[in-house]
């Protein structure tokens, strides 16, 4: 690892952030899957995987995104690092690596041409949830960490050698398993192998799409604590997706709660957690096991499906499952509003609700 | 690679048919200088001779050495038959990676048109083609490749569809790649044993596919010698001279076992996964030996 350009200590848990350095501002993120039917292909709807997202991370903070399997949580990441193209929408990020042309000023990644994408990937990366399908079986480690320096092109062939093997050693490899092929690893060595590839280029910005999903709960701990103690050391800034609360909790500053492609809460980790300010939130968290046996807190139960994301519900796409509905959530749609200190959310009844959190 | 020859090496029986069919290479590289006897030089008073010490494997109608006709035939038949696989490996699998990784409409059109050339048995083409060509060594060799063309294009799509939805290849368009690079270092990667599979399966069925061209009159024209082409001339003699059909019929067989069992052990030698591991399945190893599919296509790899 060269010598990190800035330190930057851990921020402070709940407290709120200053307002600038923003990294990465999104802008009414839109991502429309069509639904093509017959053998005509006509377009028949659409599936509204993302729709109409507004997000504000700031550099070195770490923000979790949560919501249930098919929320639009990892497509809204994949967007973000256009691996997948939005359907519509501004991805502000402010680049140093394209500076020079723009200046400090913030870059729309959605609008960047492939030239400039492709040096722009230097600066965002991604840690993906699956270690085994995430890392070709046919390569050995050490080209699979090199890969993105070669493609990028930056480093000849000895420099690149000696910064795979910082990289290893950073996420705590040994030299030695450079040579070595991926199945020879269990599935937490092949998570740090993932951490490894996403740093070889010394991004600024981390999508990690549930990176200890697929582990054992042992070695999540290795792994979230190794993506904290490279945050504090490099300076990265995470976007976090996952869906376990306690991990989230465990590592971000802020949080918010994906449903139905759209954000419906969002705020300071710690008041997410004591005070939700929207129903969805209460529900989530009420699934959060508390470990005392003798607790007689009551788990709130949804009723029914999450709606199809083709058709979702008018008005709050949450009125059919909120035990909190009116005649209001059924007709108009709530927006994102200040609720407390930190915190935002698009809830009607924002005011006459008290929702209850966790300790 | 050495890791991979090491590997290779371990399995007994892989490197024996290794070591045989790079000796038919070498005698079709060399065979103008090793025929004990001109191929070509008739003799018609001695004609037909069962094995002595002067003919080894007798001589044919015509009394020219058929030892020496069957060596120069390993050089016609290798030829015909590398060239044919080249022909549609170097076609078939960059168009198949392509279509596979790019999908669509372009996907969808080259998959009809090989539906299309898939509905023709391998012999009709060649007919036709050997009505355009004319009946040559060319012939044959488009008529091969061709018929084996569509079977590359699809084993190399259906491989390249499986590996386009890898993260390792999500991973590797985070980091900036641009398609043809992923096609080279992860598709190709990823499909190589599939492909060479296919091919050291396929390359006995283009030695059968030569031979009974030649057989029926087809391909390789006398004087010319061609495995297929001399079985076709000594059936004829069968129960007057039944030793010239030995030569070349132990010759295309050991050529065809050779290709495919080497085939099979390259195969395993290939996967990083089986490093170490020794797989001993003589059985099934030589199934498609006794089971050649060249006129039987299978429709998906």
């Amino acid at each position: 690892m060269p010598p990190p350009a800035i330190f930057i200590t851990r921020l402070p848990k709940g407290k709120p952030m200053p307002l600038d350095d923003v990294l990465l501002q999104v802008k009414g993120l839109r991502k429309h899957f069509p639904i093509r039917k017959g053998i005509l292909k006509r377009s028949a709807g659409a599936v509204k995987a993302v729709d109409g997202v507004d997000l504000t991370i700031r550099k070195g903070e770490t923000i979790g995104l949560v919501g249930e399997s098919g929320c639009g949580k990892s497509t809204l990441g994949r967007s973000i690092l256009r691996l997948i193209e939005p359907t519509d929408g501004e991805i502000l990020f402010r680049s140093q690596v394209l500076a020079d042309e723009a200046g400090e000023a913030m870059i729309d990644v959605a609008q960047l041409r492939p030239a400039k994408m492709k040096r722009l990937r230097r600066e965002m990366q991604i840690i993906f949830q699956d270690p085994y399908s995430s890392l070709d079986p046919r390569m050995n480690v050490g080209d699979i960490v090199g890969e993105p320096l070669r493609i990028q092109g930056t480093l000849n062939r000895s420099e690149r050698h000696d910064r795979v093997m910082r990289l290893l050693d950073a996420v705590g490899l040994g030299p030695d398993h450079a040579k070595r092929f991926p199945h020879e690893f269990s599935g937490g060595q092949r998570q740090r192998i993932g951490i490894a590839r996403a740093l070889a280029l010394n991004p600024r910005f981390i999508v990690a799409d549930e990176p200890v999903s697929a582990l054992d709960v042992s070695i999540q701990a290795q792994v979230v604590n190794l993506m904290q103690d490279l945050q504090a050391e490099l300076g990265l800034t995470y976007l976090f997706v996952a869906h376990d609360l306690s991990v989230v909790r465990h590592i971000s500053n802020r949080v918010a709660v994906m449903y139905l492609g759209r954000i419906v809460e969002i705020g300071d980790c710690e008041a997410i957690f004591s005070r939700p300010q929207h129903p969805y939130t209460e529900a989530l968290l009420s699934a959060v096991p508390i470990p005392d046996p003798d607790s007689t807190r009551q788990r709130i139960r949804l009723r029914g499906d999450v709606p199809s994301p083709s058709s979702p519900p008018s008005g709050c796409p949450f009125h059919p499952r909120c035990a909190y509905a009116t005649s209001l959530c059924r007709e108009h749609v709530p927006h994102l509003r200040d609720a407390g200190r930190a915190q935002q959310a698009s809830c009607h009844r924002i005011e006459e609700l008290n929702l209850s959190g966790v300790s | 690679m050495m890791d991979i020859l090491r590997r290779y090496a371990r399995d007994r029986v892989g490197l024996f048919f290794g070591i045989m069919l790079l000796a038919f290479y070498f005698v079709a590289i060399t065979a103008q200088w090793i025929t004990p006897q001109d191929p070509f030089e008739t003799n018609l008073s001695e004609g037909l001779e069962p094995p002595s010490a002067a003919h080894w494997l007798g001589t044919d109608q015509f009394g020219r050495d058929t030892l020496s006709r069957v060596i120069l035939a390993t050089q016609v038949t290798a030829r015909i038959t590398t060239i044919s696989l080249l022909f549609s490996l170097l076609i078939g699998v960059p168009i198949g990676m392509i279509v596979g990784y790019i999908g669509g409409l372009l996907d969808a059109v080259v998959m009809r048109i090989t539906d299309m050339m898939l509905i023709f048995p391998t012999i009709m083409i060649a007919i036709i083609i050997v009505v355009v060509v004319g009946p040559s060594e060319h012939g044959v060799v488009i008529a091969l490749g061709l018929s084996q063309l569509p079977n590359f294009i699809r084993i190399a799509r259906s491989a390249a569809l499986s590996v386009r939805r890898e993260l390792y290849v999500e991973a590797a368009v985070a980091a900036g790649a641009s398609w043809p690079d992923i096609l080279l270092r992860h598709v190709l990667h990823n499909i190589s044993s599939p492909i060479i599979v296919k091919s050291t399966l396929a390359l006995p069925g283009f030695v059968l596919g030569a031979s009974s061209l030649s057989y029926l009159g087809l391909g390789v024209q006398p004087p010319t010698p061609e495995w297929g082409q001399m079985l076709h001339e000594a059936k004829d003699f069968l129960t007057s001279a039944p030793h010239l059909i030995i030569g070349p019929a132990i010759a295309l067989s050991l050529f065809v076992l050779s290709a495919n069992m080497t085939g099979d052990s390259l195969n395993e030698s290939l996967d990083p996964k089986l490093k170490g591991r020794r797989i001993k399945r003589i059985v099934p190893r030589l199934a498609p030996w006794f089971f050649p599919r060249f006129w039987s296509r299978p429709i998906s790899p």
